[in-house]
């Protein structure tokens, strides 16, 4: 299976995927809502929950690959740069870490690691088909499901062709390193086959859909029948809850009855 | 238009027929298709020919229903099915386009159809099983559908329209991305499927696949110019009228008096043209080529010789592509790799221009190694035409497009222009110059990769499987190409499936099994029925025309035209 998805067995594979949906919402909207001071406890929270699923070191390895780049530009970029600041912590050159610029940075990415964490464990631990299956069975439309869960499964294979068309276009001589012209140069022929070839593939794909009865509208069936837990009933409820407390808290604060 | 001959089971109600069925797409001035009336029974497979653009694609689209239903254009006539909720179902020839990309296995990818169609979850499995059957994919009921080969998913594509309860089943070029192994395997399970009560149709460039056929509609320019038994069908005296060429098979079938309907085996065919011996040899359609243009070189090379020594690579996956490979090819040769998918053809060419570095072993062109250079650097010396031709098109118009790489060799303007002016005349797209090349169908974008790489002038030639998806004009283009970059004293390396390409075209074959060389040499001595047993373990067979000239022990004939001189002159010790 292509995607994120890892066969296991832990707790998070053995969920429904409907309250790990309302799980993994509650999880990447706290973030945004909580004191800073909660960020640390979610974070933990988030990767002891994953690694107890059994989700292992490829949890750990996603979760850096997935935060490190954008973690290190905003701490990079507002503790160097962060404009008006005064209060140097440390000086490297003519570069100067503030303070200030810091405060700002560290709230942005301890947020973005947080929902990263969170989502991670989702889709590590989901099958996208059980996915889409569940969310048709809540009045979500077979074919908004279908395209972003076919989305999600050829990323692998837009990876390969990616690669391909890298060869390619060096075959015909093109200069993909060096200075910043050579790259720039290089832009089109590298993404253009890309983006058309999606297209070509949508379209390809799209009449393969229809011969195979996607578009009838008639009801569906199921050929994998996902049962429904007491622990399924559990989390639904401590994620319905959560989301309850998370949109209390928020108007609490825009009312101004709370910090 | 002209029915030849009714042979077959056409007695038999329809299962759908088709009456003066007529398509124009919008913004054309000419129909698609023009009157078309065909009719197709239960249990008959029917194959459709015809050049690229003759019409097969939309003929296929208008049975399933997708024309106009889904791509728009004018119909007119109609289309009749035995009744009225009879399921038409279609399959088309990209094998990993039609797999879901939503199911984690084969059988889930079967049942994904039923879901749609609301088949009770009760019913599934039974269907699920026999589809497997009936396309030999049992064994892959739990494998994830995209790590299957091509010719695995193809299957599988099959089953899954099967598995529907297809009554009609209709195939758009279903084998154009296989290798011969697995484009012969369909050919017989479509066989089966028909057999057992399915109505079938199937467009077609393999004589393989149409050779299996009970009958074969010929279409060209929009209109059914025959219908009949594979033989008649695609003979002379049907296609010659219209100016197409009939397979080779077919023309030694003539050659031999053979006049049923279906294609002979190669023992018939021996048989018959052992008791005519000699007798109209002259009438052997021989040399087709000869308008062929020539290339001018416009770039000097100097002498460039291909060595590789003792080369081996090793995949990331851990997988030994190649097991100490050594090859020496001389400026101005024509060479053919041939063998099996996975036998590390494409891996070892990928070393040629750079793409791969060795494990160990080196690559030397023009007497230097190649470590430690550039792709984009070599690429002024090695043209590499990849497989898909969408990997590397992206220009506005197909000018600009094969002008891209001389230009990246920083050539001067009148250069550029003199070197796209000869591609696009060897490859016949000096009248699409102007087209956006994504307008063009898929076996002329695979022209216009061509030209790109031509307009190059490299001094070694190198194709990844040239002719797939090529009509035989397409195909005999390409052979023309071959020679005349050799008459240029360029070198051309070419990956192919395709053998009588192999023969008829190039000076030596090079074949390849597990990551090793296990034959070299011109194509009358590898194709030597000597070699039989060491063809059939690298998974090839030999052209049909030496073939047959191993039955009738007249030596090596690798083309029809060695054939024929064998058969004229006294037969070979």
């Amino acid at each position: 299976m292509t995607g994120f998805f890892v066969p296991g067995s832990g707790w998070l594979h053995r969920l429904h995927p409907w309250p790990k949906v309302l799980l993994v919402l509650a999880g990447v909207l706290a973030p945004f809502v909580v004191p800073i001071v909660a960020l640390p406890v979610l974070i933990v929270a988030a990767v002891v929950g994953a690694l107890a699923a059994g989700l292992g070191r490829g949890y750990l390895r996603n979760l850096a690959i997935g935060t490190l780049p954008a973690v290190a530009s905003i701490l990079i970029v507002n503790g160097f740069f962060f404009p008006g600041a005064r209060d140097v912590l440390l000086a490297l050159g003519p570069f100067n870490l503030t303070r200030e610029g810091l405060a700002f940075g560290v709230p942005i990415a301890l947020r973005i690691v947080a929902a990263v964490a969170v989502t991670i464990a989702f889709v590590m631990s989901t099958r996208p088909d059980d996915l889409m299956e569940a969310l048709i069975d809540r009045g979500a439309s077979p074919k908004l499901a279908f395209v972003v869960l076919g989305a999600i499964q050829t990323i692998p294979r837009m990876q390969d062709k990616a690669n391909r068309i890298l060869d390619a276009q060096q075959a015909r001589g093109l200069r993909t390193s060096g200075s910043f012209r050579a790259r720039a140069r290089a832009v089109v022929p590298l993404l253009g086959p890309l983006v058309i070839g999606s297209l070509i593939d949508v379209r390809e794909r799209s009449l393969a859909l229809e011969a195979r009865g996607f578009g009838t509208g008639g009801p569906r069936t199921a050929y994998r029948v996902l049962e429904t837990t007491s622990a399924d009933r559990l989390v639904s409820g401590l994620g319905i809850l959560a989301l309850v407390l998370l949109a209390l808290y928020t108007v609490g604060r825009l009312a101004g009855l709370l910090p | 238009m002209t029915e030849v001959v009714a042979t077959g089971p056409v007695e038999r109600a329809p299962e759908v027929r088709t009456l003066a069925l007529t398509v124009r797409y919008y913004g054309r001035e000419a129909d698609a298709l023009h009157e078309i009336d065909l009719r197709v029974a239960r249990g008959e497979l029917l194959g459709v020919a015809g050049e690229n653009g003759a019409g097969k694609s939309t003929l296929a689209l208008a049975l399933a229903g997708l024309i106009p239903r889904v791509i728009r254009a004018q119909v007119s006539g109609s289309i009749e099915l035995s009744s009225p909720d009879a399921h038409v179902g279609i399959v088309f020839s990209s094998p990993h386009n039609q797999i879901s990309a939503t199911k984690a296995t084969v059988r889930e990818e079967l049942a994904f159809g039923l879901e749609n169609l609301g088949v009770p979850r009760a019913d599934m499995d039974a269907r699920i099983d026999a589809a497997l059957a009936a396309l030999r994919v049992d064994h892959l009921a739990e494998r994830f559908p995209f790590e299957l080969s091509g010719g695995e998913q193809q299957r599988v594509a099959i089953a899954s329209i099967l598995v529907m309860g297809t009554q009609v089943l209709v195939l758009d070029e279903p084998t154009a991305q296989l290798d011969p192994a697995s484009t012969r395997l369909v050919g017989e399970l479509l066989r089966d499927v028909a057999t057992s009560g399915t109505a079938v149709v199937v467009a077609e460039h393999a004589p393989v696949i149409l050779g299996e056929a009970d009958r074969v509609a010929v279409l060209h320019e929009g209109r059914l110019v025959a219908v009949g038994g594979p033989l008649t069908a695609l003979g002379s005296a049907t296609l010659g009228p219209v100016g197409l060429e009939p397979p080779t098979i077919v023309r030694l079938a003539e050659l031999a008096g053979l006049t049923g309907p279906r294609v002979p085996a190669d023992e018939e065919l021996a048989s018959g043209l052992r008791s005519g011996l000699g007798r109209g040899v002259e009438a052997m359609p021989g040399s087709v080529s000869g308008a062929s243009i020539p290339w001018i070189p416009v770039r000097s090379h100097p002498p460039t010789p291909v060595e590789v020594d003792d080369l081996t690579h090793r995949y990331a996956n851990g997988v030994e592509a190649l097991r100490g490979v050594s090859l020496r090819i001389a400026p101005g040769e024509t060479v053919a790799i041939v063998g099996q998918n996975g036998s590390g053809k494409t891996t070892l060419v990928k070393h040629l221009n750079g793409l791969l570095r060795p494990a160990t072993g080196e690559v030397r062109i023009d007497g230097r190694s190649l470590l430690g250079r550039r792709v984009d650097e070599i690429a002024g010396t090695v043209g590499f035409v990849f497989q898909d031709p969408d990997d590397q098109l992206f220009g506005r118009s197909v000018e600009r497009e094969v002008a891209f790489g001389p230009r990246n060799l920083q050539l001067d303007a009148a250069t550029v222009e003199r070197l796209v002016e000869a591609a696009l005349g060897a490859t016949g797209l000096a009248d699409e110059r102007r087209t956006n090349p994504y307008d063009l169908d898929r076996s002329r974008r695979k022209l216009v990769a061509l030209a790109s790489i031509l307009a190059m002038d490299p001094a070694v030639l190198v194709l990844d499987e040239p002719t797939t998806g090529q009509d035989a004009p397409g195909v005999r283009r390409i052979g023309e190409i071959v020679e005349a970059f050799r008459d240029a004293g360029r070198t051309v390396i070419a990956i192919t499936h395709d053998m009588e390409l192999a023969a008829r075209h190039f000076g030596r074959l090079v074949v390849m099994t597990a990551g090793r060389i296990v034959a070299d040499g011109p194509p009358e001595e590898v194709f030597d029925v000597r070699n039989q047993a060491l063809l059939a373990s690298a998974g090839l067979v030999p052209p049909v025309a030496a073939r047959v000239g191993a039955a009738l022990g007249l030596g090596s004939t690798p083309t029809p035209e060695a054939l024929a001189r064998r058969l004229a002159g006294p037969p070979a010790g």
